[in-house]
This record gives structure tokens, sequence and C-alpha cells, in this order.
């Protein structure tokens, strides 16, 4: 019995280091590549797994780094903010709405600092790569943060974008698109040939497509109105006109070069090669001297926080 | 014995279930369903909710900064156990080094508790017989078997006494008790012992052989101070399946709070003679103005899955934030670092 007893924990041991060794695999967290690069995420649940295998897998150009908020936008302190290459945002706080003394809505604010350090932060010319539902992050308290990266989203209340007040943005998992490259000769399209093939989340948001000096980079084939949002469109939800089928662009944010891509919500977009292609080229880009060259050349104005 | 043994069983058993059920639920989280208030409802990426509607980070009272690099681990079941102290707690993970530039006082309005389970400046090397490592930082530390360790910036080095000064509650979890040995004495004598598996060491004056490690093995972690606000109410103790270690702990520094049943066969082979193997697994100290804890327990999702354990180390994050530990650490302050910043 005793022989038994001890041969079943043997047993045992072996099986929950076998089942706890297959989780550790894929070595290598964190990656070792010269770029450094702050991964910024909160205010919006995620597979955490499958989002830090995937910049695990980025690893031979990067070495990431998890940052959360409120740590995070203390990183636009220009004392600290060289601590990181490229600043890539998968974040969307702020949209957590209580009610205020008169019975309206109130929003989390971003940090006291952050406006104060925003301007001065892009004038240091920083790679920013913002992608999917991070054009969520502080649109309620924050205006000009919406229009720096050129569009603004909440799928959960109304959204305000350059004075113009929106309805609950469309959102819909799981859609079967062609993305389509629109700049052949951006260093961010090099590899993806005329366009890919996902399965990914889409929106409905407003996007300031004819924002000065915005370049278009890529297209979706999803037609952005709001029947073709089944699930909100039967609850009554209804959204005016047509929305932008702009899915990637690069633009200047102060003297700092910046990317947005709407794709990337989960693990069946991380794993799909051409976004590992999208994604590794817009964060090379951001960190390369030619893009902050380009950005110093083609800085844009960002309008001052009213509250600055 | 024989009761004792299939406990033991029991307990590495509930352990392998446990990171099975782990894994499968990362698996599950990729096709789950479930939503956020006011975000998009797509069927995909739900993986790792913090369980009973609890969103990712928790929502409690409590603000913690979780710092996490420098050794790998099994990231959704570690994120897990953080959610599920969620109603105490808002969690926010911060790597290094950005984690490094947050432990200033400059920033610590931020934070009530900073909890570790890093292993801050982890050498680098090649195995024997192989050239040197190519990607060798800066100013490293080079050991005997050529392994080369970091150090910590000068700011690094320069805000964190200052923040300890302060009086905030830190938390160090497992192989956060390896952090910046070679490099920062002190930093070791903030956390309460230091260890390192990998190299010969030197710690309080004394060469070691590479530490001890002793992966999933099955103690029983015994509460020695069972008054302490930490351990109140849990009883004499717990059954973990976990990694153990021989490491250089500082028995004359700190207030033993729990000690392991684990005694490794040959103690000598890790420890200088000059020392005693401790089976210390928790305690608690102060650092300048700062209440600590530490635990030696807690390497994987076998550890983490214990109730008790959760319960403990629970318990500790809300005593470090407590007004009583803040107090006690400011009436009994250690001076650790000579600097007057």
């Amino acid at each position: 019995m005793r022989m038994i007893s001890r041969k079943l924990v043997w047993f045992a041991v072996a099986l929950a280091i076998g089942v706890g060794s297959a989780s550790l695999l894929g070595q290598g967290q964190w990656g070792s590549g010269p770029i450094k690069v702050a991964v910024i995420t909160k205010g919006h649940n995620f597979d955490r797994d499958g989002f830090f295998n995937f910049w695990d897998s980025l690893g031979q150009d990067i070495t990431w780094t998890h940052l959360q908020h409120p740590a995070a936008l203390e990183f636009f302190d220009p004392a600290i903010a060289d601590t990181f290459d490229v600043y890539a945002f998968y974040d969307a706080p702020g949209r957590t709405a209580t009610p205020g003394p008169d019975g309206k809505p109130t929003y989390e604010q971003p940090n006291a600092s952050a406006k104060k350090n925003l301007i001065p932060f892009l004038q240091k010319g920083k790679g920013l790569v913002f992608f999917h539902h991070s054009p969520a992050a502080w649109n309620h308290t924050w205006p000009e943060y919406s229009e720096m990266i050129g569009m603004a989203c909440d799928w959960g209340n109304e959204v305000t974008f350059k004075g113009k007040t929106y309805p609950n943005s469309g959102a819909q998992g799981g859609v079967k698109q062609h993305i389509s490259v629109v700049n052949k000769t951006h260093p961010i399209t090099q590899g993806l040939g005329d366009g890919f093939d996902i399965v990914d989340e889409t929106y409905l948001c407003p996007v300031d497509e004819k924002a000065k000096g915005l370049i278009p980079l890529l297209r979706t084939d999803f037609e952005p109105i709001d029947k073709n949002f089944p699930g909100r469109y039967a609850g009554g939800w209804r959204y005016p006109g047509v929305g932008s089928t702009l899915a990637g662009w690069v633009r200047t944010a102060e003297k700092s070069p910046l990317v947005y891509l709407q794709n990337g919500h989960d693990a069946v977009a991380w794993k799909n090669p051409a976004f590992q292609t999208l994604m590794r080229n817009a964060i090379k880009w951001a960190a390369s001297q030619e893009a902050r060259d380009w950005a110093a050349k083609n800085p844009s104005r960002l309008r001052k926080s009213s509250s600055n | 014995m024989r009761r004792r043994l299939l406990k033991r069983l029991m307990a590495v058993a509930v352990g392998a279930l446990f990171v099975a059920s782990a894994a499968s639920t990362q698996l599950a989280g990729q096709r789950g369903a479930g939503g956020q208030t006011g975000a998009p409802a797509a069927p995909a990426a739900r993986g790792g909710r913090g369980g009973g509607g609890m969103p990712q980070g928790g929502r409690g009272p409590i603000k913690v900064m979780v710092v996490t690099k420098g050794h790998n681990y099994e990231r959704e079941p570690f994120f897990q156990m953080w959610d599920s102290w969620g109603s105490d707690i808002t969690w926010s993970h911060v790597e290094h080094p950005a984690a490094d530039a947050m432990l200033s006082p400059k920033y610590s309005k931020l934070f009530d508790v900073y909890a570790f389970f890093d292993l801050g400046g982890p050498g680098v090397g090649s195995r024997a017989g192989q050239p040197p490592p190519t990607n060798i930082p800066a100013g490293s530390f080079k050991t005997a078997n050529n392994r080369f360790y970091p150090p910590p910036s000068e700011q690094f080095k320069t805000e964190f006494p200052k923040l300890l000064r302060e009086g905030k509650g830190f938390v160090f979890l497992h192989h956060a008790s390896a952090a910046w040995l070679h490099t920062w004495p002190e930093y070791s004598e903030v956390v309460g012992g230091a260890c390192d598996w990998y190299a010969p060491n030197r710690v309080r004056g004394i060469d070691h052989p590479n530490h001890g490690y002793f992966g999933m093995t099955p103690q029983f972690i015994s509460f020695v101070d069972k008054s302490h606000p930490i351990t109140k109410g849990l009883g004499d103790g717990f059954y973990v399946t976990d990694e153990a270690y021989a490491c250089h702990w500082f028995e004359d520094s700190v207030q033993p709070l729990a000690r392991t049943d684990f005694q490794p066969a040959d103690p000598t082979k890790n420890l200088n003679p000059k020392v005693k193997y401790s089976n210390l697994a928790a305690w608690v100290k102060v650092a300048e103005n700062s209440p600590v804890f530490f635990t030696q327990v807690g390497h994987g999702a076998t550890a983490w899955a214990v109730p008790a354990y959760r319960q403990f180390v629970g318990n500790a994050i809300k005593w470090a934030a407590s007004p009583e530990a803040l107090a006690w650490a400011k009436a009994n302050p250690k001076r650790i670092f000579n600097s007057s910043n």
C-alpha cells in the first residue's frame, strides 16, 4: 500500500509538472529585441495569455513591458518618457459613468499630470501605435486625446468628437473581412501585398478621415452601416449614415509618428500572420529614425486641453 | 505517516487538476462568451475575467502595483489570483523597467501597496563550454560561473529608499527574494533574505554556492504566529505543493509568521556551512518606515489555487495597506540605506 501511494505521488508530481510546463512552453517571455515597447492596457477586459503570447512572438525585434493605468500616463512625463522607444496602446479607460451631483454622468479622469505632460511628451518624438479599442480612451474627459488619434469610440455611451455628438458606437465581433492595402509604398504595409483576409471585430465610430496630414494605409471591405451590426440593430440601436472603412493610417502628433490599426481584437487576429506582419512593421516604423524625421518635418499641432 | 502521505498526495493531485483546469479555462476564454458593460460584445477574448462579475484588475479600495519581469511565470493563473482579491483591491500590472521609475515618492499617490513577483536585475549567462553571452547589460556584475547581472538604475537607487521612508506597504512573493542580490545588497535587506539559484553568491559577506530550489515539493506550512492579522483565523497552516528553497534568510532581522516542514537533504550543497538552513516560509519586517511582508510560497498555479494561500496573501496585502501596519513600521523604523536622501 505504501509503495502504491509513493508511486501515485510521483505520478501526480509528473502530471502536475507536465501540465504546468505546457503553459510555460514558448519560452522567452518579454522578448529580447532592441526596440523597447511599453504595451499599455486597462479599461477593457482581454484574453491576457493570448495577448502576451502575441507580443512574445515579436520578441526578436522588441523587448516589451506591460504597463497599466494609472501608471501608464505618468510616462508622458518627459523625465521618464525615454524609458521606452514605442508606446503601444490597447487600453480603453475613462468609460465608466457614475452619476454626478446634478444627475448627469461623470467619467473617470486621466491622471492630473497627463494633460500637462502630453504635448511636451509628443514634442520629444516618441513612436505611438494605437490599435483596436484604444480610440475609446478618455473620450469623455479629454477630447483632444481622441482628436490626436483621429477616431473616438464608446460602445456604451454617446461619443463627442470634434465638437459633434454621435450615438453609441457599433462593434461586431468575428467578422470575416478583407483588408486592402491602399498605400503599398509605406514601410508598414510591406509584405502584405494587396491585402489580407482576417476574422476580427469591426467598428462603427467617427473617424477624422480628412485630418491634416493623415495618410491612409488600409481599408476594410466591411460596410460600416448600422444594419450590419445585427445584435445592436435588433435592439433598436440606429446610427446615421455610412461610417469609415479606414482600417489603418499614420499621422503625426506634434513631432511624434502615430499609427492606428483597427484590427487586433483577440487571439484569432493575433494569430493571423498578416496581422503579425502589420504590427511588427508598425512598431519598427514607429521606432525608426526615418519616422521620427518625417514627424519632425511634418509636425501637427495638438489642440491644447481646455483644462491645461 | 500514511495519513500524511495521503494528504500530500491530495495536495499534489488538487494542484495538478487546478493547473489542467486553468489551462482549459484559458482555451475556453478564447471561445467564451460574456461581456463588459459598455464594451463591444464580441464572442472572443474574454479569457481571465475576475470571476463573480469582477472586472480584470478588480475594483476594491486598496490600490496595488503588481511588479513582474526577470523570471517567467504562468501568467493567466497568476492574474486570476489577483482578480480573486478584486473586491478588496484594484491592481495594476507594471513591469520592469517601468516599475523602477514608479518606485518613487513622485508617483506614490497612485498606489497603497507595492507587490513584487519579479526578479529585478536577472543574470544572463551561457552553458558551460559555450562562449559568453552577447547581450551583457552595461555595468554588469560578473559571477564566478560567468553570469552577468545588471545594476539598478541610479534613479531607482536614489528614489526607492525615499519611497520606503515615506511609509508604504510592500509585499514580496517567492522569487522576488532574488532581485538585485549581486548589485544592491541593501535591497536584500529590505526583503529579509536573498537567493541566487544560478550562480555562487555573497550575502552579508558570506560566500555561498548556488542556492537551492526544489520544484513541486509537497509541504506543510505552519503558522508560527497565529495572532498576527495576516494569520489570525487561518488555523495551524496549510498543505501546498510548491517550489521550496534553500536560500539565505535573515532570521535575526524578521518577525516569523510561517515555517515549512521541508528540509533539504544536504543544505551544504546550497549554503555556506556558516549559515544554518532556515525553514522560514513567511515573515513581516520593517524597511526604513515601511511594513514588509515576504512569503517563499507561491511559485505557480498549484500554490495559487490553494484557498488558504490566497487568504494568507490576501490578508498580507490588506495588512500592508492598513493604518496599523504603517503605524507599526513608523514606530519601529529600520534604517537600511546609508544615503540621506
